[in-house]
C-alpha cells in the first residue's frame, strides 16, 4: 500500500482524535443507557408499567436510531471538520506542493468513506445485539429500516458535503447547499411520504385521534420494499456524482 | 531526473485573469543558485510560483523544474522540491511532533533527525500547537520541514516578509548552508531586498506581469548606476537614456541601465552605486519617466 495513504489517514486521526474518543463516549454511553433501560424493563421499576409493550417499542426505535446516528458520525463524519479547517488552514494547497496525485487524495478520501460506512455497522449491529439479547424480541421491519436509514443518511450527507466544502470553504454554506441537494435526492420519497401520511391520518381519526407505535410500523413496513432498493441506488449515485464534482474541484486546484 | 543545467527554465509563460495577464515571462533558475524574484504587490510574482508548482494552470508557456515538465513529470518533481508560503499551511492544532508523524510517509525521504535537528537549532518546541506559535516559529517550523525531505528545489513566496531582521538573518544563513550542495537552488520571491542583496546569485524583476529584468545580481548592480545631477544636466540627459528621474529641489536623481555608456556619454556626472530597491522603484515609475 501507498504510504502516502497512511500519511493522509494519519493526519486526519491526529485531528480528529477529539472527535473520534467523544462519539465513542457517545455511543458507549448509549450502549449503557440500553442495557440499565431494559433491564429495568425486566427486574426494575418499568417491568411494573401497564403499556410496557407499547413503551419499551418506542425506547426500542429511539435507542437504535439514535446508537446508529452515533455510529455513523464515529466512523464517517470524523473528520468533515477536519477537511473544513485544512481548506481553510492551507492544507489543501499544501497537499498541492507534495507528490500526492489527485487520485490518491479522492480514493483516499472516498475509500476512507466506504471503509467508515462498513465500520459504523459495527457498533450498530453491538447495539441492535444487546437490544435484542435484552428484550427477547428480534428487530422488526421498521428498526431494520430505521437503523440502517440513519446510517445511509449520515453517509449521503458527508459524501454530498464534501465538494461543497471544497468549493464554498465555509461549513454554513456547504450545509445548507447539501440540504438543497438532500431534498432534491429525497423528493420522491417525500411524495411517496405524502400517500403514506394520509393513510396514518385517516387511521388515527378512526381510532380517536390516537395511532400506536405498532400501527405506524405496520403502515411504514409497506415502504422496506423501496427503501431496500432506493437508500443503495442513492447512495452509489451520491458517491459517484459527489467523487466527479471533487475530482473536476481538486483537478482546478480548489484552495 | 536529468542532468538539467537550470533548475528552473520558464518559456513565454502565459496567465490571464480579469484584469491583470502575466505576460510571457521567460526566465531561468540556475542550478546551485539563489533566485530574488522581485516585484511589488499584485506584479504576479505569486501567480508565477503557483503556476510553477501547478497550483495554477498556465494558459501558454513552458515550464521546467529540474529539466522536467511541471504537469507531465509532476509527481517526480513534487518528490524533488518544497514550497515555503507566507503563512504556515499546516493545521494550528497541530505540533512538531504530528508533522513528524505524518510527513515520514508522505515523503519519501523525510528525514527526522533532519527535522527534529532544525526545530532545535531554531529552538522551537516539539510538543506545542503551532496555533500558539509566533509568526517567526511559525516561519521557521515550515522551513525546517521544507528541508528535511531531500527536496533540491526550495520555492519560497514572501516567506522573509513580516519576520524581524534576527529571525531573517537566522533563516538566510540556514538557506546558505541548504545552497553547500552544489544540487540544490532556491527560488525566493521578496519585497525585502536588502534579503535579496546579501543573498542572491541571480535576481528577476517583474512589473505588472511583465518581466523587466533577469541575470546575475552582481550584473544588474554593476551595469545600473544612478546618477545625480542639478536641474541644467538633468535637462542635458537624453530620456531614451534613462530608465526614469526622480526629481529633487535641487536637479535629479536618474537611473540608468548602462553605467558605462551613460559615463561615456555624460562625463561630467558622477555615477552612485545603486541597490536592487533602488532598482525596483525607478523600474516601477519608468512609465512615469520623471517623479517625485
Amino acid at each position: 500500500m501507498n504510504r502516502r495513504y497512511i500519511a493522509m489517514l494519519k493526519h486526519d486521526l491526529v485531528l480528529g482524535r477529539k472527535t473520534l474518543i467523544l462519539t465513542g463516549v457517545a455511543w458507549l454511553v448509549c450502549l449503557i443507557i440500553t442495557i440499565l433501560v431494559f433491564l429495568s424493563a425486566k427486574y426494575g421499576n418499568l417491568a411494573k408499567v401497564t403499556n410496557k409493550d407499547e413503551l419499551m417499542l418506542t425506547i426500542r426505535v429511539t435507542m437504535l436510531s439514535f446508537s446508529a446516528l452515533v455510529s455513523v458520525m464515529w466512523f464517517v463524519n470524523y473528520n468533515d471538520k477536519v477537511f473544513l479547517s485544512d481548506m481553510k488552514c492551507g492544507w489543501q494547497k499544501f497537499r498541492y506542493t507534495t507528490p500526492l496525485t489527485v487520485r490518491e487524495q479522492l480514493n483516499y478520501r472516498y475509500g476512507a468513506k466506504v471503509i467508515g460506512l462498513l465500520l459504523s455497522l459495527i457498533p450498530s449491529a453491538v447495539e441492535a445485539g444487546a437490544i435484542v439479547l435484552l428484550n427477547g424480541q428480534g428487530l422488526n421491519k421498521m428498526e431494520w429500516i430505521i437503523m440502517l436509514g440513519m446510517i445511509s443518511y449520515g453517509y449521503i450527507t458527508s459524501v454530498v458535503m464534501l465538494p461543497l466544502t471544497a468549493l464554498f470553504k465555509d461549513n454554513d454554506k456547504a450545509g445548507m447547499s447539501s440540504l438543497v441537494v438532500l431534498i432534491v435526492i429525497l423528493l420522491p420519497a417525500f411524495i411517496k411520504g405524502r400517500d403514506i401520511g394520509d393513510k396514518l391520518d385517516a387511521m388515527a381519526k378512526a381510532k380517536g385521534g390516537v395511532l400506536s407505535v405498532n400501527d405506524m410500523i405496520d403502515m411504514l413496513s409497506g415502504c422496506l420494499p423501496y427503501v431496500a432498493v432506493g437508500i443503495p441506488v442513492i447512495m452509489a449515485a451520491v458517491t459517484a456524482v459527489s467523487y466527479i464534482c471533487m475530482k473536476k474541484l481538486l483537478e482546478k486546484r480548489v484552495c | 531526473m536529468n542532468g538539467s543545467e537550470n533548475a528552473i527554465e520558464i518559456k513565454g509563460l502565459t496567465k490571464r485573469y480579469d484584469g491583470f495577464t502575466l505576460d510571457k515571462l521567460s526566465f531561468n533558475v540556475p542550478k546551485g543558485s539563489i533566485m530574488g524574484f522581485i516585484g511589488q504587490n499584485g506584479a504576479g510574482k505569486s501567480t508565477t510560483i503557483n503556476t510553477i508548482l501547478n497550483i495554477v494552470k498556465p494558459d501558454e508557456g513552458e515550464i521546467k523544474v529540474m529539466g522536467l515538465d511541471h504537469i507531465k513529470d509532476e509527481q517526480e518533481v513534487k518528490r524533488n522540491i518544497a514550497a515555503v508560503f507566507d503563512e504556515l499551511p499546516f493545521n494550528e492544532q497541530l505540533n512538531a511532533n504530528d508533522i513528524d508523524f505524518i510527513f515520514a510517509d508522505l515523503f519519501e525521504k523525510w528525514d527526522s533527525k533532519t527535522f527534529f535537528g532544525y526545530l532545535e537549532r531554531f529552538a522551537l518546541p516539539r510538543k506545542k500547537k503551532f496555533g500558539q506559535f509566533s509568526k517567526g516559529m511559525k516561519m521557521k517550523v515550515q522551513i525546517a520541514s521544507a528541508l528535511s525531505h531531500g527536496a533540491k528545489l526550495l520555492i519560497m513566496d514572501e516567506a522573509t516578509t513580516g519576520l524581524d531582521p534576527v529571525v531573517r538573518s537566522e533563516i538566510l544563513d540556514i538557506f546558505l548552508e541548504y545552497l553547500q550542495d552544489e544540487n540544490n537552488s532556491i527560488l525566493m520571491s521578496s519585497h525585502i531586498t536588502s534579503d535579496l542583496e546579501k543573498i542572491a546569485d541571480s535576481v528577476t524583476f517583474i512589473d505588472k506581469g511583465r518581466l523587466l529584468l533577469t541575470g546575475y545580481k552582481d550584473d544588474i548592480l554593476d551595469s545600473h548606476a544612478v546618477l545625480k545631477c542639478t536641474k541644467s544636466d538633468f535637462a542635458e540627459i537624453e530620456k531614451s537614456d534613462f530608465v526614469s528621474a526622480r526629481l529633487t529641489d535641487f536637479g535629479a536623481e536618474v537611473m540608468v541601465a548602462d553605467r558605462a555608456l551613460a559615463l561615456r556619454k555624460y562625463s561630467g556626472l558622477t555615477a552612485d552605486k545603486t541597490t536592487l530597491e533602488e532598482i525596483m522603484l525607478f523600474y516601477v515609475n519608468r512609465d512615469k519617466k520623471e517623479w517625485r
